[in-house]
Formats: structure tokens, sequence, C-alpha cells
């Protein structure tokens, strides 16, 4: 069964989309759209701090404790996600889980200590892929920094030291509205045995159906489809063949 | 007034959140003398059951809410708090429970990815003795689980609602006198959830 996830990349509390992960055309307002896609019935959101890892510190919390008193589905936090204190208070503002992607990389037994207090699902490892050859490499810093690490032998170990689900992102793909990287997809979901949430690269509803068709991933999250007012959360939906076909609150 | 246990352990603000939405006066505390004031209890939690009861326990939380619980006061447990009112569980070893409820928390023993997390619809387990309460005015809704452990091939004979995964027939709800408990979270299920809260307030009242 797949989840459609609202993908929210924020900087400065404004929701930006794009491309590559890097860029600042300006959508609205975090707290409306999620509203908006939740009474949409959207499955979950996804709150992600782009600017967090420059600053070392995210501006989230205020945006999740507001978002979080009128939306009521699984919201998680990520950027700038440094140390079981940040995850404690991500958690106290009303997040049920955490993305994590540059403190992991800088320290992979954070994943380990996250898990062992908060639960495996409260942890979702975030990986940023770009090709490399015939794989991918693991990105952090929002695709800027390169790791030298192999993106689905990193995904093992992310599972293997706690991580609940992973979140790859293609950033060659993200912001393009080009499709998913599929194979990159595909590698993840063979190399581990926890959910994988696809991100980057849906430009219209048949990117979903396409990569329905080749995977059989437990969610794809969802940016530029949903800001530009391309598709409602239903058909998005409609494009996967076992979405969680819910009700919304604003239908 | 409901009071929302706070024992330092997962998100237990959405609980309160929800609660506030639907209009209950609600409090986050962990104080017994607030919990006997309250109208009724709810135990949220998320992760480890071994942490959970270890942290219940540095706050003193294990006799008093047995106690009350078994004086009648209506208790919800969600998620880790509905597997904590079991007897034991076999997370990451043997862990005991409170023991207000008498089944055991295994992995869910399913051929598929690990945890389940995503909606699954929730019905009324046929041979229940009484309609469930907490799904009044819900058939066969969507709620959403996140988890690895449960209880799994339920007697049916207090559990009120089943879900399935991968095959496997889970207990979603169980209802024993004054005391209920979800595997999934109504905090975080929409609409369904936000009227199986409001369910649970009108049994406090």
């Amino acid at each position: 069964m797949q989840r459609v996830l609202a993908r929210l990349d924020i900087k400065n509390g404004v929701v930006i989309k794009g491309i590559h992960l890097e860029g600042q055309r300006r959508i609205g307002d975090p707290i409306a759209l999620a509203q908006k896609y939740y009474a949409q019935a959207v499955d979950e959101i996804l709150m992600m701090d782009s600017v967090a890892s420059l600053y070392g510190r995210s501006n989230l919390f205020h945006a999740i404790s507001e978002a979080c008193k009128t939306v009521f589905v699984p919201i998680i936090m990520g950027g700038g996600i440094r140390s079981l204190e940040d995850v404690e208070q991500a958690l106290a503002v009303g997040a049920d889980k955490v993305a994590v992607n540059t403190a992991l990389v800088n320290d992979p037994v954070l994943a380990e200590h996250i898990a062992s207090v908060y639960g495996s699902q409260c942890l979702v490892a975030s990986i940023e892929a770009k090709r490399k050859g015939q794989g991918w490499e693991a990105y952090i810093s929002n695709g800027r920094e390169p790791t030298g690490r192999d993106v689905v032998e990193w995904a093992k170990e992310l599972e293997q030291r706690g991580a609940g689900e992973i979140l790859v992102t293609s950033v060659d793909q993200e912001g393009t509205q080009r499709g998913f990287d599929i194979e990159l997809c595909a590698a993840v979901e063979a190399a581990v045995r926890i959910p994988v949430v696809a991100s980057g690269g849906a430009g219209k509803l048949q990117h979903l159906q396409q990569l329905a068709a080749r995977t059989d991933l437990q969610g794809v999250a969802i940016a530029s489809l949903l800001h530009y007012d391309k598709a409602t959360v239903a058909e998005l939906k409609s494009a996967l063949p076992s979405a969680f076909h819910r009700q919304g609150s604003g239908q | 007034m409901i009071a929302i246990i706070d024992y330092g352990i997962g998100n237990v603000r959405s609980v309160l959140n929800a609660f506030e939405f639907i209009g209950a006066q609600a409090v986050l505390t962990r104080d017994p003398s607030q919990l006997a004031r309250a109208s009724g209890l709810v135990l949220p939690g998320v992760g480890a059951f071994g942490e959970g009861m270890r942290r219940l326990d540095k706050h003193g939380l294990r006799e008093p809410l047995t106690t009350l619980a078994r004086a009648g006061k209506p208790l919800l447990g969600i998620c880790l708090g509905f597997q904590m009112l079991m007897r034991s569980s076999t997370e990451q070893g043997q862990h005991e429970g409170l023991g207000l409820l008498g089944h055991e928390v295994v992995r869910l023993p399913v051929d598929a990815r690990l945890p389940h997390i995503g909606w699954s619809r929730v019905q009324a387990a046929v041979d229940a003795p009484t309609a469930p309460k907490l799904l009044a005015g819900l058939n066969d809704e969507l709620f959403y689980f996140v988890h690895t452990y449960g209880v799994v091939r339920p007697a049916q004979r207090i559990v009120a609602g089943l879900a399935t995964y991968a095959g496997c027939e889970i207990a979603a709800l169980i209802e024993s006198g004054n005391v209920f408990g979800t595997q999934f979270h109504p905090e975080k299920s929409g609409e369904a959830g936000l009227q199986m809260l409001r369910n649970f307030r009108r049994l406090c009242q």
C-alpha cells in the first residue's frame, strides 16, 4: 500500500520549491498548505527545513507546533536534526517522526540512539542521491556536498542501525518534473526490508503510474504537483494502484 | 477533565491537540493526584516497550495507573500505551506490562516490510459481546498504524476491532470494561480518529 506524502521544503518560514533542491520559488505559508493538503486527505506531511544544514539549526519548531493544532495526520520534521535533544524537541512540538540526513552521515551511531530511545518508527533516514557511474552517491546539505557513500550500501547500513523507513530523494530529478529516478527507487527497495518513500521528479500523474508499475514502494513524497495545483491528493491516489482512499475534511 | 499521561516518551502534544480540537478539556500531566481527579486517562506513547515501562516506573506511575483503572476510571492506551496495558511483550527481551489486559505483545509474524506504517481498515470483531463503544458512528474506517509489534490473532472475546496487515490479523482496538486501547493513532487518523476521541470523551462524562 502506498502513502501519499505532501513535501513542504521550507526556508525562513516560507514553503519554497526549487530544482535539484536548489532555488527559491516561493509557494506559500507552511501552516496553510499543511491544512490544505490535510483537508484533501493526504496521508502524511513532510516538513523540511531547507537551510537548517547551513545554519545548523531548524526554524521549523514553530510551524510544526502550529500545524499540529489543526492537522491530524502524521507530520515528519526534517532538516537540522542533530542530536537526541533535537528529536525530543521535535516530538515535543508535535512532530511524529524526524527525517535525518547530514547528522547520520556525520555520526551513523546517532541512528541507533534515536531508535533505542524513540523507536525505529520515529526515524526516517533521508538519503539525497545523485547518479554516479553505474550507481548513486549519497549527498548532504540539499544535494550540495558529496559524502563518498554508495546509496545502496548506505541504505542497508541505515536499516541495520535502526532506521524505520528510508526517504530517498533523487537530486538529479528533484524539481525537474521529469519523473522519478525509477532505477534508484528499485535499487533501494531491493536493498532493505523497511518501508521506502520516493521523492523527486513527479511532474504528472503518469510519473506515479510509471513508478508503481516498476516498484512496490510504501510511499511517494509529492511537492510540485500539489504546490502548483496540478493535482489534488485524490488525483494522486487515483494514479497509484493501492493508495489509501480516505475522505478528507474539506471535500 | 481528561488527563493525558506525560511520562517523557513520544508525541503527547498531538494527543492534547486532538482533544482540544474536539472541545475537550485536557491536560498533560504525570501528577498522580491530578490523575485521580481526572474523568478519564489517556496513556499515549511511541517507541520501545521496555523504555516505556522504565519511564512509567521512573515517574512512579505504574501503581496509580493500575489502581485507578481497576477502580473503574476510563483509560485509553494508544499505540505503545495500548501495548503497555498488556501482560507482557517480547520486544528486545521479555518485559512485563501493566497487566490490565491479558495478551502478549509479539513481533508481527508477517512476510512483509516492518514497521507496518500506514492506514488500515478497522472492523468490529464479529463475535465481540457488544458493539464497540469507540467505533460508534464509524464503519470500516481507515486508521493510521505505525508499529512492528502487536497483539496478533487475538481471542476475540475482548477484542473490539480488528485490522489486517499482510494477511496477519491484528488487535486494533480492545475494550474491556473501562479499559480501552488502540494499536493505531486516533490523533493521527484524520476525521475518523477525531470521532473516536469524541466517543471516548463521552464515555468519560
